[in-house]
């Protein structure tokens, strides 16, 4: 009886080579929802951490958002009224770092454009259907050329030479959050997890023995498109048309807005980046959004990217070549152009 | 055939069906979790059509699973963006809706994504 | 000249005939198309099983080692993940077998064939099965696969044991190799 157990064991041990699932949290911060995936990590750790990189984000967030009350808000308003402000050294940074993404994304990554996102309307985390712009309004703020370049930074002031221009980092605020969390994590002790804030992702580390799988969604249906095995330390940021916009009168306004145009980006519907930091990611995931079907590849180019896909309005793929061998389709007969850099 | 053959095969025949149901319950999108604020308040059974109603910051969130795929049908956001997400199937894959505070995530057993790229 | 005189005993005879059989086999199945990808019949495995009958589990270590060594060099599998396979098959089912003979204090826990054969394409199968998943995909997808070709271990265990047991029944226990 004894040997028929041990026969048993024998066998059951064969066939169930046990796997320890990650553990995975979620909350809301930054106007989006914030997914948090840890292995090897005990579920009350898993908790601990949790919290931690929630205070942290709602520490930025107090921080950056750009028109409530907070260190950026006020910095707007004093800009605003034409005023020298007192910038904290966190933001002194995420100026300094945005102002050289926008040279050399030429400007279409322009964190300059918050007047632009509040006449959009696109500053509240619930815009409503309310009709957008009038085209005078946007052309009169058009006229004032908002950019980075009329932001002067002299030690912990910044002067403006423009009271039009309010800064608003949009999403590259949430991939430099990313990039804070995952360097909290980091401190404490963390090797292996995902900080996911909505679609602003870095992964470090592996599932064990298995690389990190992350699912990019298809733009054009509900359901994945593709996945990406992520190992080491990456980020992977998709920018999409269909993440937050509103309808009027039948047409589809999104929110990330053509600083050329002064209305939102035509052209492609996702771009998918992948880059250490997920700050650079996502301010080139916009910049790439923006650029279009014609200006991408330059623009990756002088954002010193590598791997990169675009989808564009009519759901035509195309990708750099280091990121063809990164992207595994879901389904292995989807079209897609590889373009070289 | 032995005594003993017949229990090997008996032993082994039930383990292999045992596997069965330990594998091949959990495919793809087995379970519909509903979570308010972060936390799951339902795990809703994604092969049983059915609808559920969630109160959220706003008001009431409707779900509705149908063949295996779930999506909001009605939400008192005023944006509806949750709604026009349209639905789910797949493991990993979400939909949420901010004003309100809810969100859905499909998940299994032994979920394929470990993050989605939105 | 140094010469080094190799004595051939019958017993290594016995067990390079069995094994060439062996090879044999392996390479005419791996010739058909399979149904199914990674189910096979694994008839080889009826010299594996019929010589652990025979002449003990040593002779068989031999024979199921020949057997993957030699089939796959004429196969052209050698070294190839097909190659690792077999092997981790091979072993795995060896140990099997070993442990068998150990619970049975050498006299496989009074099983026939039958029993025997199943627990041993059970362990075979597992066996690749365990590689496959640590060596080449540890994707969650192939867990799927596993019940199926469980099922079919289990049976073309009880067809090959059934196979082994008719020939242990039919020969006397030298002339295996020409009554095949």
């Amino acid at each position: 009886m004894m040997r028929g157990a041990l026969l048993f064991l024998v066998l059951w041990m064969l066939s169930g080579c046990g796997d320890d699932a990650p553990q995975r949290e979620e909350f809301y911060a930054m106007g989006t929802v914030i997914n948090l995936s840890f292995y090897g990590v005990t579920p009350e750790r898993s908790k601990q951490l949790s919290e931690q990189v929630q205070q942290e984000f709602k520490r930025l967030h107090a921080q950056w958002q750009p028109w409530q009350n907070g260190e950026l808000a006020d910095i707007n308003r004093a800009l605003a009224a034409g005023q020298a402000a007192s910038v904290s050294p966190a933001i002194q940074q995420l100026i300094e770092q945005s102002a050289v993404l926008s040279d050399r994304s030429d400007g279409l990554f322009n964190p300059a454009i918050g007047s632009l996102v509040k006449l959009w309307g696109f500053h509240q985390d619930v815009r409503g259907d309310v009709p957008p712009p009038s085209l005078e309004s946007i052309q009169l703020l058009l006229q004032q050329n908002l950019s980075m370049h009329q932001l002067h930074l002299q030690g912990d002031q910044l002067r403006s030479d423009n009271p039009a221009l309010q800064l608003d980092f949009g999403g590259f605020a949430k991939g430099v959050a990313v990039d804070a969390a995952i360097a909290k994590l980091r401190a404490a002790g963390v090797k292996d997890a995902i900080v996911n804030a909505g679609g602003d992702l870095r992964a470090i580390g592996s599932k064990g023995k298995q690389a990190w799988t992350i699912g990019v969604r298809d733009p054009r249906s509900p359901g994945v498109l593709a996945s990406i095995a992520v190992r080491g330390d990456e980020s992977v940021v998709t920018s999409g048309d269909y993440e937050r916009f509103f309808e009027y009168q039948g047409q589809r306004y999104h929110h990330i807005l053509d600083p050329r145009s002064g209305y939102p980006a035509k052209g492609l519907t996702s771009v998918t980046v992948m880059y250490p930091q997920a700050s650079v990611a996502d301010a080139a995931a916009t910049a790439l959004l923006v650029a279009g079907p014609n200006d991408w590849l330059r623009i990756a180019k002088q954002l010193g990217l590598q791997q990169v896909m675009v989808i564009d309005s009519q759901g035509r793929i195309f990708l750099t070549p280091a990121m063809q061998s990164r992207v595994e389709f879901v389904n292995a007969k989807t079209a897609v152009t590889v373009v070289s850099l | 055939m032995t005594k003993g053959d017949r229990v090997v095969i008996a032993v082994v025949t039930l383990l292999v069906a045992l596997l069965y149901g330990l594998l091949w319950n959990r495919g793809e999108g087995q379970w519909l979790e509903v979570a308010r604020g972060g936390e799951v308040v339902a795990r809703l059974d994604l092969t049983q059509n059915q609808e559920f109603h969630v109160r959220g910051l706003l008001g009431e969130s409707v779900i509705q699973i149908r063949d295996g795929n779930a999506a909001f049908v009605d939400s008192p956001c005023p944006e509806k963006l949750c709604v026009r997400t349209g639905h789910l199937h797949h493991a990993g894959e979400t939909s949420v809706c901010l004003p309100n505070g809810i969100s859905l995530r499909v998940v299994a057993e032994n979920t394929v994504y470990d993050a989605m790229n939105f | 000249m140094a010469t080094t005189q190799v004595t051939v005993s019958a017993e290594d005879w016995r067990i390079a005939q069995l094994a060439a059989l062996g090879i044999a086999i392996h390479v005419l199945e791996g010739a058909f198309p399979s149904l199914l990808p990674g189910v096979k019949p694994g008839l080889a495995n009826v010299i594996t099983l019929t010589v652990c009958f025979l002449y003990g589990w040593k002779a068989a270590v031999w024979v199921s080692m020949l057997r993957v060594l030699g089939g796959s060099l004429l196969a052209g599998t050698f070294m190839t993940p097909t190659f690792f396979l077999s092997l981790g098959g091979a072993v795995a089912m060896l140990m099997a077998m070993a442990l068998l003979l150990w619970l049975g204090r050498g006299r496989f826990a009074g099983l026939t064939p039958i029993g025997v054969g199943v627990l041993a394409a059970v362990a075979h199968m597992l066996g690749q099965f365990v590689l496959a998943w640590a060596l080449f995909v540890p994707h969650p997808a192939l867990l799927g696969l596993l019940p199926v070709l469980l099922t079919a271990a289990l049976v073309f265990g009880i067809i090959n044991g059934w196979i082994c047991h008719y020939l242990l029944k039919r020969l006397k226990t030298d002339d295996v190799v020409t009554a095949l």
